[in-house]
């Protein structure tokens, strides 16, 4: 059921993540250990992996805010250093990642200084407008719900029009009901642009609602595990689509693959006689 | 509550007038009560003031000291500002100035005034040079906390969204120690008056401070206080410009800081 990764050639694929591996000052073992994995043009990838596993590092190698120790980061088979101008990153802390002195308008078009007023207003609308925000552009982010905030870093990363849009667990500081709602923007803008998604998370509902492949990370040092592809139809639905057999048998191997990363480093018997014995 | 709010303000000002009055009225009371050239009455004080604040000593007394003021505080915000950004930014220079900076800031700065006046004699250069020693530091060490402490994510995101260092300065840098640097410029102005005030007082020949310094060796004491007045007017101009100037390049951070705090 692994996904072929021999079928996908250096100029398919716009992002090839070649045997990174990264290491800390001090560390006794490193983040990552020979990572590899391959993204295709418009496709919508998730790297899962259990919590503290390296996943934000990988994201930060890929991002080019890192540099790696050994192995490399090709985009369309080109080696690339320092954050690039085609990809754009949405945090997990969008009440750090936005600038409180700047409007919503402004935070939109943070990065396109470089381009002449009328294009940059041009593209802070359509933006704005299509994380349904246009009412707010005048708002300072500390005056909107967690929710808003995060669209508005959306909005800041899609007006930059990139060909590669990296998520690191874009949202795991909402509340339920704001997550989903985020989860269907995502998915009906990545859609609509046809943009290549790179998704961070360690929830696996998440990863099986919203991704095309799942790359499943191991324990630290992480390396990639597993590779499967998620083949349900588009547009995904929160409930349809979770209640699906195939969503669930997808969840299943995920998390059975996720499980067995994590279970091996807690050897789980040994811990109970260690609880029984102090009582 | 928001009904009372006006009658309240009402209420607040009658009884600050009042006791502003009933002091006012101790004074003369005593003026009357005691006479002595250290107790003048309220009318010679009021036409002293008055006379401060037009004409010729207007021009001569007060202006002066307000321009020195105003041009070391400048000077002191910019420089402070500049070089505390810059080794906030470049972290490596910290560890080895951090001791220097520190001794300047404990250091009271009017003890390099007698130093000064050697140096550079009893000039307009002097005066500013000594309010500049003094209200640098605190400016420069508020700028160093205010840079280091810029958020990394900020940084990232200027670095993912494409800007080189000199535009990452410019455009995260300096907003964000914002806050910092206005926080220590309220401590550098009461620096700047305290030395404003001793450099005239210790040498000038215009300036409130020798104006005071002048009376009060005239025993000329109705203008020796409203000298004091002057001084105090002043010094809540200087004081009310800067609070409206923080209030206006600030204005994000009140609200920002009512959130997060």
């Amino acid at each position: 059921m692994t996904a072929p990764t021999t079928e996908v050639t250096a100029t398919q694929a716009i992002l090839r993540v070649e045997h990174v591996t990264k290491w800390y000052a001090g560390a006794t073992a490193p983040v990552l250990r020979e990572a590899a994995f391959w993204q295709s043009e418009g496709e919508f990838l998730a790297v899962v992996g259990p919590s503290g596993c390296g996943k934000t590092t990988l994201l930060r190698c890929i991002a080019g805010l890192v540099k790696p120790d050994a192995g490399r980061v090709l985009h369309r088979g080109v080696e690339y250093a320092n954050p690039p101008p085609w990809l754009s990153i949405v945090f997990q802390d969008y009440n750090r990642s936005l600038f409180p002195w700047l409007s919503v308008r402004r935070n939109a078009g943070f990065g396109l200084r470089h381009l002449d007023k009328a294009e940059r207003e041009r593209r802070v609308g359509e933006a704005l407008a299509a994380v349904g925000l246009s009412h707010a552009a005048d708002l300072y982010p500390w005056q909107l719900s967690g929710g808003m905030q995060q669209r508005t870093a959306l909005a800041r990363s899609i007006a930059a029009s990139p060909q590669l849009l990296l998520l690191d667990e874009p949202f795991a500081s909402v509340d339920a009901q704001t997550r989903m709602d985020l989860q269907d923007l995502v998915m009906r803008i990545c859609q609509e642009m046809k943009l290549a998604t790179l998704l961070v998370t360690h929830d696996i509902d998440e990863a099986v609602l919203m991704a095309d492949r799942i790359v499943v990370l191991s324990t630290r040092p992480a390396r990639v595990v597993e590779d499967i592809r998620v083949a349900l139809p588009r547009p995904r639905d929160q409930l349809a689509t979770k209640e699906s057999q195939q969503f669930l048998q997808l969840r299943h191997r995920v998390f059975t693959a996720v499980r067995q990363e994590v279970r091996p480093a807690v050897p789980i018997a040994s811990e109970a006689t260690t609880i029984g014995a102090t009582k | 509550m928001q009904a009372e709010t006006p009658r309240r303000r009402v209420i607040e000002f009658a009884g600050q007038a009042l006791l502003l009055l009933a002091l006012l009225a101790c004074w003369e009371a005593a003026a009357i009560r005691f006479p002595a050239p250290y107790l003048p009455r309220l009318e010679r004080i009021a036409s002293s003031f008055g006379n401060l604040l037009h004409g010729e000593l207007l021009v001569r007394e007060v202006l002066p000291s307000a321009a020195r003021v105003g041009a070391g505080l400048a000077l002191g915000i910019v420089l402070g500002s500049t070089i505390g950004l810059a080794v906030g930014y470049f972290r490596a220079l910290d560890p080895w100035l951090r001791p220097l900076l520190e001794f300047l800031r404990a250091l009271p700065a009017v003890t390099v005034l007698p130093a000064a006046l050697l140096l550079l004699g009893s000039t307009d250069a002097m005066r500013v040079s000594i309010i500049v020693f003094g209200c640098m530091p605190p400016v420069l060490l508020a700028a160093i906390d205010g840079a280091r402490r810029v958020d990394q994510l900020l940084l990232d995101t200027a670095r993912v969204s494409g800007l080189g260092p000199g535009a990452t300065v410019a455009r995260v840098i300096v907003p964000a120690a914002l806050p910092h640097i206005f926080a220590g410029i309220r401590i550098s102005l009461g620096v700047a008056l305290i030395m404003m005030v001793i450099s005239e007082l210790l040498a000038a020949n215009n300036g409130l401070g020798a104006f005071i310094q002048r009376n009060q060796r005239l025993f000329n004491t109705a203008n020796v206080y409203a000298g004091v007045l002057v001084i105090g007017v002043l010094a809540w101009l200087f004081t009310a410009a800067m609070l409206q100037l923080e209030k206006r390049v600030l204005r994000w951070h009140r609200g920002w800081r009512g959130v997060t705090e």
